[in-house]
């Protein structure tokens, strides 16, 4: 039987081995434990109040795949066009075959709810300052050495503490916190669109904007559906050549070049995420490449972020990427003609604002997500007059 | 990592209170060690603002030509010093040998140590305007998002790495810890929670008190009703519901713990004083100083390396 490491330690937990170790970590709990109460209290105690391990016939049945005659069902939700037979888990551990049919994990149980500023996205383009409804379930179709979120990226939804968040609750807490947008993210989202979806018919007709926040390694079809109900993405690409981007995220650079096009293609806001790992994707000729091939197909005015890699998950043993690469990379990238050019991760740091192509003065200036001063007047700068590209009202 | 910020802290606060001791024994200043230790302190965290701050080479040079003036406006207060000294001391010690025989001080005595005094006290003054205005100069260097940085920085050993808030370049100030234990209280059985309540909060506070001091017996009552309003508060949460407000509710737990442990009030003062007597600011107090300049010379190296 495989046994994931959370549930070896909830193991332990229950089985009352855990106590101590829980014990260690509250003053409360010591109090608890001081008072003589029974393990099986204490075990509880432990434990998220979060439902988990939904009967699987309570999910609904996926979109994007076909029957094959042989009884398996075959995926087209990502490039991978995946083949599985019954009761298997997808690779992205979001879909199940249950009874001959696909059935999605991840509808109604995000793992994740937080507020967030829009600028994490990253969108530095849409409505600055603003708070979003940042939402994720779990499951990931790319299998990135650095992943931040890695425990619940690359975990079945329907094995982590979700929320019951249907539409109609979602609705409650966008209402509550006065936010004017959900932003999918920390996952990968494409590989939900079935709850995405669900989620964004229901809140579009209130005002609400959907943002994505995504790897795009994702077929076109379901992403053309995705883009009849999302208004911005912010795409992740890892790399700019074949090798690295196996290396990184353990599939192909291709079909996420052809997400790119295609959500421009939708005429939907995008913004790109470059995240510069040492020694994995920091040639600079590599870097000049992609931004010609960023302004070429998708234009100048696409803002393109390059990330600081912090060591995390898989790659623990690399350094932080160096101040002077991100600034290499970002004056590449503006020497190319791309226009709105961030860096990501690296605060405070001039590029955090946004600047005026026109007359070069800063327009937005940010500390990382936090807006200290914004001169965007009508979508226009403050200063000269400029358009400036984007979604400010 | 923050129970070893905590801890480090306790330690250096320990130091600081057991300075008067050795003062109290007749020492000059306290062990070599102890000073030691409060220099290597002392570096570590202006190196975390510096590394917090993205100093290009040129805000560099111009903190380092900022930290010159004042060293040479130091030197020449020293020398007006200096030159006031022997009066001054003269004056004092006369005005010493009238308060101990404690029969009226002569008039020119006392207008004397007046005098004095009041130069003392005008080349103190001057120096802060001057040394005020060195901080205005170095706070036109920094860009505003830097200044943001200074301003909310606490000096500390080991700064938390906090993906939510990647800026931050002092110590923890976020309220995850707080957050941490309303799950643990939302997850406890109501049965469990009912009867042990007042127990979780006594140790509670108990906890409270090793970082902040003794409350009073009114202060423990009043502080008791308030977490066990805080803590049913976020029992009665339902799950999103506390996902989206216990940060906030948590926040605010913070925010009276902080007024409990007197920072507001330290803060204020230090503002007030500011304003009222021309002292340094934040910037000058973390970027004006011997240390200043010796990290700031040796990051300039490795940068132009």
């Amino acid at each position: 039987m495989n046994c994931s490491r959370r549930e070896f330690i909830d193991g332990l937990i229950k089985l009352g081995i855990g106590v101590p170790i829980v014990s260690g970590l509250s003053p409360a709990l010591n109090a608890l434990l001081e008072a003589g109460l029974p393990a099986a209290a204490l075990a509880e105690a432990g434990q998220s109040i979060r439902k988990r391990n939904f009967p699987i016939d309570s999910f609904p049945e996926a979109q994007y795949y076909k029957k094959l005659p042989d009884g398996r069902v075959q995926c087209n939700l990502c490039p991978n066009l995946h083949i599985y037979k019954e009761s298997e888990v997808s690779f992205c551990r979001t879909r199940q075959v249950y009874k001959g049919k696909l059935i999605t994990l991840a509808y109604n149980n995000p793992c994740t709810i937080n507020l967030d500023p829009i600028e994490k996205g990253p969108f530095n383009h849409i409505r600055p300052g603003t708070n979003v409804l940042a939402l994720a379930s779990g499951g990931c179709n790319l299998r990135c050495l650095y992943c931040q979120n890695w425990d619940i990226s690359q975990s079945q939804p329907n094995k982590l503490n979700t929320f019951d968040l249907p539409k109609e609750e979602s609705k409650k807490a966008l209402e509550e916190k006065e936010c004017k947008a959900i932003m999918w993210t920390y996952t990968e989202p494409t590989v939900y669109p079935e709850y995405i979806k669900e989620i964004a018919g229901y809140t579009t007709a209130q005002g609400v904007r959907n943002l994505i926040c995504t790897a795009g390694f994702v077929n076109p079809e379901p992403l053309k559906d995705l883009c009849k109900t999302a208004e911005g993405f912010a795409v992740a690409l890892k790399a700019f050549d074949e090798d690295a981007y196996i290396k990184i995220g353990q599939q192909s650079l291709k079909p996420v070049l052809k997400s790119l096009e295609t959500i421009k293609a939708a005429g939907k806001w995008l913004e790109v995420v470059n995240l510069i790992v040492p020694t994995y994707n920091d040639d600079m000729g590599t870097i000049k490449e992609m931004c010609g091939w960023l302004k070429k197909n998708l234009g100048s005015e696409t803002p393109l972020h390059f990330g600081r890699f912090v060591p995390e998950y898989k790659l623990k043993t690399l350094p932080p990427t160096p101040l002077k690469t991100i600034e290499q990379a970002r004056q590449t990238a503006l020497d190319e003609g791309l226009k709105f050019v961030y860096t990501f991760n690296v605060a405070p740091h001039e590029g955090n604002n946004t600047y005026c192509p026109k007359c070069g003065k800063p327009i937005i200036k940010r500390l990382a997500f936090k807006i200290l001063e914004n001169n965007i007047k009508n979508g226009t700068c403050g200063y000269c007059g400029e358009k400036i590209a984007g979604i400010w009202a | 990592m923050l129970m070893k910020t905590k801890a480090l802290w306790l330690i250096i606060l320990g130091l600081l209170l057991c300075l008067p001791l050795w003062a109290a024994k007749g020492d000059d200043k306290p062990p070599e060690f102890e000073m030691k230790l409060q220099k290597a302190f002392e570096e570590i965290s202006t190196l975390n603002l510096i590394n917090g701050l993205n100093l290009t080479q040129d805000q560099i040079k111009q903190i380092i030509e900022c930290n010159k003036e004042l060293e040479t406006l130091r030197q020449d207060c020293n020398k007006e010093f200096e030159s006031v000294a022997s009066d001054t001391m003269d004056a004092y010690g006369k005005l010493k040998e009238a308060v101990e025989k404690n029969q009226g001080i002569p008039k020119d005595v006392e207008r004397k140590a007046f005098m004095m005094e009041q130069q003392v006290k005008q080349i103190r003054e001057e120096m802060m305007s001057e040394a005020s205005n060195i901080e205005k100069k170095l706070e036109a260097v920094l860009t505003e998002a830097q200044m943001e940085v200074v301003n909310t920085f606490n000096p500390c050993l080991i700064p938390p790495k906090n993906l939510k808030e990647p800026v931050r370049a002092g110590q923890a100030n976020d309220n995850d810890h707080i957050l941490n234990m309303f799950k643990r209280i939302r997850s406890l059985p109501s049965d469990v929670y009912d009867k042990e309540k007042d127990k979780i909060v006594s140790r509670h506070l108990e906890e409270i008190q090793k970082h902040i001091g003794n409350l009073t017996q009114e202060e423990l009552e009043q502080e008791k009703q308030n977490t066990i309003a805080v803590f049913d508060k976020v029992r009665a949460m339902k799950d999103v519901e506390f996902e989206l407000n216990g940060p906030e509710v948590a926040t605010e737990y913070m925010k009276h713990g902080k007024k409990l442990k007197g920072e507001e009030l330290r803060d204020e003062m230090m503002k007030l004083n500011q304003t009222r007597h021309g002292g340094l600011g934040r910037v000058g107090r973390y970027l004006l100083g011997p240390t200043v300049v010796q990290v700031l010379t040796k990051r300039l190296e490795m940068m132009k390396s």
